[in-house]
């Protein structure tokens, strides 16, 4: 039944118009993606805004077409550069760039190609078995469960995606649950931090915040560095990889598909860690794995596979809990709510075709995205040879018109630039960016929920520890902190000690 | 090393904004009726208050481990700090930093949009020598024109 209304769904998409915003949207995301200082999450964030005056339908589309062909772009330059457009392609770079230099370059590209489709596929086929039954699950959750998910969510995502101490990832996300308590207080009407300041009464809005996170440190970082004269390795030969060939990749992509959506479910970790942990699993059950790093088309499979896999994977909990898996989709959950759709549990409900539909569009993004792959390396080598110090300011001008676009507010716009210059410092001290973000998205859902859950227990602490869900996300908190801790690894050793 | 002491030092400013953070939420709605009828852990500023004190004590663990990894600043790293401000690649960040500063809180709202981006990406491009100069008149003068038809008169968004 559900698979007659996803294609159902898919029939619908098949109207030369919607084709067209398709083939735009993702031919836009690939360059966005192939381009370096360019991410899928700064795009999503500057189209939030532009595609607010469309209907819903053509507005998912031009965001789902850019996510899917900017997390498929980056490994144009991974492959033709050595230098990842975006980070989730780094992996694909491995492999990618030493085929290229043996003159294989295109069927790298071939394979990066089918990999991301294959991955793409593989994470809606996950998010559309899973996704209604992960709604059905969270309809038993009560402010107690959902207040623990907001607190894990923002802590597993500072703990995963902190590139040094993982304190400074639990910073970032409790700076921004404190940035999400700026204005109005929803139970009460109270106005908190807003310094007698009218326009600060609304609160910091999500999607100027995001482009300042995002999008200014990005500009001022890839401005650093003056413009390089790269080697363009141009492909040659066949693009496509055979049937032969590529039958005995099919368990290697398949396994990758797995990995990737699984760590995309992760609240707020995303595609390049999906594509790291893909290829180093791929790499670990190889039977070749003395040819990773220095040109193996399974590693390129398994990294591109693995990213685009994580799409779905993110959606998951987006669409079921409102809680994004990745940070394009916590950009994406903020034209979600401009368009009036709220994801979580209730969306199952409310609106039982939506998850087919968001993987319907997948569907064709993807297909559109392959093909595009293969015409595409020409328009790619071409656009990556406009200097940075050209692109970047034109960039900065969108970044003004995505913060400024959504409320008509030149504070939006001051908002932006004071967010993104302070997180540009942090991101030099090695902060990551998701779990600040993920912090001002999750925070007002703990903050309700923590209250509500307290005021129906009369102040008890005692069912954030008797309830099953409630126990289970606990643990997951415990363990989550606790495993990053030093005294954790001394038990692991002394454990692993005594047993060998 | 350096990253070790900028943490010293952050880990410091953040205790510190913890403890701000904590006491203004103190302020937050703790004597409202309704909370005194329905118990303080309803409070505006419960979910502040405890952001808070985990702050404080994040920033402190911070600086407390930069500190025992050699982030303690000496009088000689004075001197090196000036010398890693005058490298170029900082030089670079903060002009990108100060043009966004001056085209967000100078120029935008006090002249047209499409005259500020003009100027901000003539200025931009020119500072970083990113092509000919005929080239930055043209392609700045094109791409502000662009932007501002598109967005005011295409998607219909009132430019500031």
């Amino acid at each position: 039944m559900e698979i007659v209304t996803f294609f159902k769904e898919v029939l619908a998409l098949l109207t030369p118009m919607t084709l067209l915003i398709f083939a735009g949207a993702t031919v836009l995301g690939i360059l966005v993606g192939a381009l370096p200082g360019l991410t899928a999450t700064l795009a999503i964030a500057l189209l939030t805004g532009v595609t607010y005056g469309l209907d819903t339908q053509a507005a998912l589309i031009v965001l789902l077409g850019i996510y899917v062909g900017a997390i498929y772009g980056g490994s144009f330059t991974a492959i033709m550069l050595n230098i990842p457009g975006t980070a989730s392609a780094a992996a694909t770079a491995m492999d990618g760039y030493p085929l290229a230099l043996k003159g294989e370059g295109g069927r790298a590209k071939g394979y990066a190609t089918v990999g991301s489709l294959m991955g793409t596929i593989f994470g809606l086929i996950i998010l559309m078995a899973l996704a209604p039954w992960i709604s059905r699950l969270a309809l038993r959750f009560t402010a107690v469960e959902f207040s623990l998910l907001a607190l894990f969510g923002i802590l597993i995502c500072g703990s995963i995606t902190s590139q040094d101490w993982p304190i400074k990832g639990w910073i970032a996300g409790v700076l921004g649950i404190l940035l999400s308590t700026v204005g109005i207080d929803p139970l009460h009407g109270y106005a908190r931090f807003t310094f007698e300041t009218p326009m600060l009464l609304t609160g910091i809005a999500l999607v100027p915040a995001m482009i300042g996170v995002f999008g200014i440190p990005q500009i001022i970082r890839t401005m650093k560095t003056p413009d390089a004269k790269h080697v363009v390795i141009a492909e040659s030969g066949r693009i496509l990889p055979t049937w032969k060939d590529f039958k005995k990749l099919i368990p290697a992509s398949l396994r990758s598909g797995a990995v990737g959506t699984s760590i995309g479910a992760i609240p707020g970790v995303g595609e390049d860690i999906a594509s790291w942990g893909s290829y180093g699993v791929a790499r670990k059950l190889s039977k070749h794995p003395e040819e990773f790093g220095k040109g193996s088309y399974e590693g390129v499979l398994a990294a591109e596979t693995g990213n685009n896999a994580a799409i779905g994977g993110a959606l998951i909990p987006l669409l079921t809990l409102a809680v994004p898996g990745s940070p394009p989709t916590a950009v994406l959950l903020g034209a979600l709510w401009l368009h009036g759709i709220r994801p979580g549990p209730m969306l199952a409900v409310e609106s039982p075709g939506f998850i087919y539909q968001i993987g319907a569009m997948l569907l064709v993004a993807a297909c559109i995205m392959s093909a595009w792959g293969l015409l595409l390396t020409r328009v790619v080598a071409k656009a990556l040879s406009i200097p940075r110090g050209i692109f970047m300011p034109i960039i900065a001008v969108l970044c003004v018109i995505g913060a400024y676009s959504l409320n008509l507010s030149l504070f939006d716009v001051w908002i932006m630039l004071g967010i993104g210059l302070i997180y540009y410092l942090l991101t030099e001290m090695k902060y990551p960016a998701a779990p600040l973000i993920l912090g001002l998205i999750l925070g007002p859902l703990l903050d309700e929920n923590l209250r509500r859950a307290l005021t129906v227990h009369d102040g008890s602490l005692l069912p954030f520890m008797t309830r099953p869900f409630a126990l289970l996300f606990l643990l997951a908190i415990i363990i989550s902190l606790g495993s990053r801790t030093s005294w954790w690894k001394r038990l692991r050793d002394y454990a692993f000690r005594r047993s060998g | 090393m350096w990253l070790r002491k900028a943490d010293f030092i952050t880990g410091i400013m953040l205790a510190a904004l913890g403890l701000a953070a904590f006491a203004l939420s103190l302020k937050l709605g703790w004597d409202l009726s309704v909370v005194q009828r329905d118990g303080w852990y309803t409070a505006p500023g419960l979910v502040p208050a405890a952001a808070a004190i985990v702050l404080f004590l994040l920033g402190s663990a911070l600086s407390f481990h930069a500190f025992q990894e050699g982030g303690a600043w000496k009088h000689e790293d004075f001197s090196r700090l000036k010398a890693a401000i005058a490298d170029p690649a900082s030089g670079r960040s903060a002009l990108a930093a100060l043009l966004l500063m001056v085209y967000v809180f100078g120029l935008l709202g006090r002249v047209h949009f499409i005259l500020a981006s003009f100027l901000f990406l003539v200025a931009f491009m020119f500072l970083f020598k990113a092509t000919a100069w005929w080239k930055i008149l043209s392609i700045s003068a094109i791409v502000s024109t662009a932007i501002g038809i598109v967005f005011e008169h295409l998607a219909r968004i009132p430019l500031p």
